[in-house]
């Protein structure tokens, strides 16, 4: 449900995902949250962060922030909502629940409260920029482009406007 | 009595109830749900309702009944938009 989760398409290959998913749950570890993550049979991975304390038990299953990677055109579809720990859906004794909108409520305020789901973002970013060094196009002199995102870039640029990504020019 | 909220997190922790709750644990004991034991369980509900109609006053019962008809708004209308959800795909 988009009311509790939050997505940002990430103009990237899609082949960066495992290292995207490793170096996010790295980050996340390092703060002491408990981590877990698994790939999607549909292809991208699922990445499970918890921290007793911070995220509440349900019917005795540890609730937790869900980062979601999918590919999506070539690029990477990166989406954060609450979930179970280790578990790719809500279990429906949960999702049934008729105290589950409330607690739903709650959980995704806390979330955005400490803006978890955008360090979460942010992490997802940095990881990108950091492996995929965006390639500029030098059609002449004055026209260059981000082969990211598209956008026109002015010579001697370092970075997209657009997108952020490094830019290095080809020979 | 303990709070309906935890003192540290402010969360709802009326879900421990449920799963405290003996009639909760005695059902999902074999993971099957059979209709008597949701005939037991509704009865037992009816036989709540029935005792709160009878001890609350005027302002109380005003105060359940609405907390109890807006939370059956929450749960019908969360449950219709996840059914929208899974429809839109």
């Amino acid at each position: 449900m988009a009311t509790f989760s939050s997505s940002r398409l990430f103009f990237c290959s899609e082949s960066l995902i495992p290292q995207v998913t490793k170096e996010v749950s790295d980050a996340f570890q390092a703060e002491g949250f408990e981590v877990e993550s698994c790939d999607l049979l549909a292809g991208g991975a699922d990445i499970s962060i918890t921290k007793g304390g911070v995220f509440k038990s349900v019917l005795g299953m540890k609730t937790a922030l869900k980062i979601t990677l999918r590919p999506s055109n070539g690029r990477i579809q990166a989406e954060a909502g609450v979930g179970i720990f280790g578990q790719q859906a809500i279990p429906t004794v949960i999702s049934m629940l008729f105290l589950w909108p409330i607690l739903l409520t709650q959980i995704w305020g806390m979330i955005q409260q400490s803006q978890l789901d955008d360090q979460a973002m942010k992490l997802i970013e940095e990881s990108i920029n950091r492996h995929s060094a965006a390639k500029v196009t030098d059609a002449s002199p004055k026209t260059a482009f981000c082969t990211q995102c598209g956008r026109t870039i002015e010579p001697g640029a370092r970075f997209c406007s657009q997108c952020g990504a490094p830019l290095q020019v080809e020979a | 009595m303990a709070s309906w909220f935890d003192q540290q997190t402010g969360m709802i922790n009326l879900d421990e109830k449920v799963a405290q709750s003996e009639t909760f644990q005695k059902i999902m004991e074999d993971r099957i749900v059979t209709g008597d034991e949701i005939k037991a369980q509704a009865d037992m509900v009816i036989g709540l309702l029935r005792e709160l109609d009878a001890c609350l006053d005027t302002h109380e019962k005003e105060l359940v009944e609405k907390l109890l008809t807006e939370l059956a708004v929450l749960y019908a209308v969360s449950q219709t938009a996840e059914l929208q959800s899974s429809q839109l795909g």
